[in-house]
Parts: structure tokens; sequence; C-alpha cells
């Protein structure tokens, strides 16, 4: 009786842990919508994502290799993103064309991309967090694709979302939760 | 008790002091704006980074052109004293004083209230006309080398902070260029 009492405690006390993490860790969601209904919607948590992409062989991705002359421009880039971040807010870019619409802004430690064309409507529209890139950017050693590079800067980004994509027929959004 | 408690309060007036000194002495932000209206192609561009940026970006970029932030003046092979200009640019009265009239286009250059005009009026083709406008404080910035480089790292980084507004202002008929500091 007691044994079983134990077990039902360890059993409750995971589930409830679970349920707990849940809640506290981050998600990562891709939905993708295809003519007004949910067709695709993935949420996952960003530990497990992590997780994945440290049990992935770096032979897998040894075949993308960055260009040399992406890493020989790494000191540039880190100065650029570094006076962006420390920089007050400010509207940085704006075109507005016949065929096109983009602004580039920063708020809120947050580069916010937005792109959009004119003629077939669609919009891209991207939240950077400054300071994750930075530090990712710093982390990163410039030579291979390295997803966990990525994933760290999504856990530093605020929650909403990240990613947006709007097509005429499609859209797709990656938000962190 | 009381004299460790006057220490205390002493370091932390002090150490409060210091921050204030270190904040009020900060550096406001400056920043450069560049604003392009293509009247013909219908559009607009607004660009505004801070100065920093523009000096970061200035090192790396390695054209024939421009190189280590300098960007060479294309003279064709005609020797010019370019301090000597500078210099009688700057002690120059206000007032018109270069007028160059040709078959092709009418050139006029006057210092005016502190700023230096060009005009550009071309009499053939298209008969384009434009005007360039430059605080004539700027020209104790400018640096040029005796391989008619000019030093725009330098020019940004000696540019009086008190110097604001206008630096350059190109008006064609089919396009408006104003570049100015904030």
């Amino acid at each position: 009786m007691s044994r079983s009492r134990t077990a039902l405690t360890v059993v409750v006390a995971a589930a409830l842990g679970l349920v707990v993490a849940a809640f506290i860790a981050q998600w990562v969601v891709v939905d993708v919508q295809a003519s007004g209904r949910s067709a695709v919607r993935v949420p996952v948590p960003l530990a497990l994502l992590r997780a994945a992409a440290a049990l992935v062989p770096g032979s897998v991705y040894r075949g993308a290799r960055i260009p040399p002359e992406l890493a020989a421009r790494r000191s540039l880039i880190l100065k650029a993103v570094t006076a962006l971040r420390d920089s007050p807010d400010a509207t940085l870019l704006t075109v507005r064309s016949r065929e096109a619409k983009v602004s580039i802004v920063t708020r809120d430690g947050l580069l916010l991309v937005n792109a959009g064309s004119r003629s077939d409507g669609t919009n891209v529209r991207c939240r950077i967090p400054l300071n994750a890139l930075h530090e990712a950017l710093d982390r990163w050693d410039w030579k291979t694709v390295d997803p966990g590079t990525l994933l760290a800067m999504l856990g530093e980004a605020p929650r909403g979302p990240l990613v947006e994509v709007n097509a005429p027929e499609t859209t797709v959004t990656i938000s962190v939760w | 008790m009381f004299r460790k408690l006057t220490t205390m309060t002493a370091a932390t007036i002090l150490l409060a002091t210091s921050v204030c000194l270190a904040g009020g002495t900060e550096q406001p932000t400056r920043w450069l704006n560049v604003k392009v209206n293509a009247t013909e192609k219908h559009a607009n561009v607004s660009i505004r980074v801070p100065m920093t940026l523009v000096t970061t970006f200035l090192d790396a970029i390695k054209t024939d052109e421009l190189q280590g932030g300098k960007i060479r003046i294309d003279t064709e092979d005609v020797e010019i004293n370019w301090p000597k200009i500078l210099q009688a640019i700057k002690d120059a009265p206000d007032g018109q004083f270069v007028t160059v009239e040709s078959d092709e286009a009418d050139v006029k250059v006057e210092k005016l209230a502190g700023m230096l005009r060009i005009h550009v009026q071309e009499k053939a083709g298209d008969r384009e006309q434009v005007k360039v406008m430059v605080p004539a404080a700027l020209l104790d910035a400018v640096s040029i080398d005796d391989q008619d480089r000019l030093d725009i790292k330098k020019l940004l980084a000696n540019l009086d902070s008190s110097i604001t507004g206008d630096l350059v202002r190109v008006e064609a008929p089919d396009a408006s260029v104003r570049v100015w500091i904030d």
C-alpha cells in the first residue's frame, strides 16, 4: 500500500512538474495558414529544440559552409549591431516606391523590419532582439552553420511573433511564447 | 556606530554625485539623415543612422574611390591646391565669388549667411539644375590630402557638435537629395 502510494506521488509530482514546465518554458510556434484556414500549427518547447540541435552530429551541417567573406566582416557586423543596440530608438530606413514599401526601425531593443511588395501584396515583418543578436553573433564561430546560436537568440527574444510572412494565399508566423 | 553611519552616508552621496556627473556629461547621439525624393520614379528613401554606425561602415568600405574612410576626388589630372582653395573660400566675404559660364552650363558659387551655395544650370539636354548647399563651418573640418582624397572619416569626427542642420542639398528636376545632421 505504502509503495503504491509513493509511486502515485512520484507520478503526480512528475505530471505537475511537466505542466508547470510547460507554462514556464518558452515555446516556438510555427503557424502556417493557407487561404484563411489554419493549415499547420506546430508548438515546440524551445528546450526540446535545443536538445535536438545538440544531438545532431556536426557532419550534418558540414556541407553548408559560411562564405569566408562574411567571416571577414565579423568585426564590422558586430560593431554595427552594437551601434544600433546602443542608439536611441529611431526609424533607420523608409523606402516608398511604386513597387515596394520598406521600413527598418529600432524600438525597445528590437530591430523591426517591415518589407512589402505593392505588386503582389506580400509582406514580411521581422522582430530581431538586438542584444540577443549581438550575443549570438559574438559567440558564433562564423565558419559553420550553428542552429544552437539561432536557438540561443530565440531564447532571449521577447514573447510574441518574430517573423510574419503574409502572402496573398499563405500566412506564416514564427512566434516565441 | 555614528562614525560608521556618517562614512556610509558620505560614500553614498559621493557615489550618487559621480553617477549624476557621468550621466550629465554623456554626449547625445548624433544622427546622419539622408532623404532622396525621386519624383520621376515616385520613390522616396529616408535614411537615419547614428554617426557611430556611419564611421564604422566608412572604415569597412573598400572600393577604388573610397578606402579607409577617404574618397578620391576626380580632378582629371588637374593639380589643385586644396588647402589654399579651402582657406580662400573660408576667408571670402558673403557674396557671389565664382561664376563660370559655358555653352554646356552656368556655375555659380556664392557664400551667403554662413552657407556655401553652388548652383549649376545645365544649358543643353534636360536643362537640369543642381543646387548644393554646404555650411561654411563644415569647411573647417575638410581635409584633402596631396592625392586628392577627401578624408570623410576625419570630417565626421571633427565635425563640431554645434553643427546641425543641412549639410548638402541637391535639387534636380527628377530628384532631390537632402543630407543633414541632428
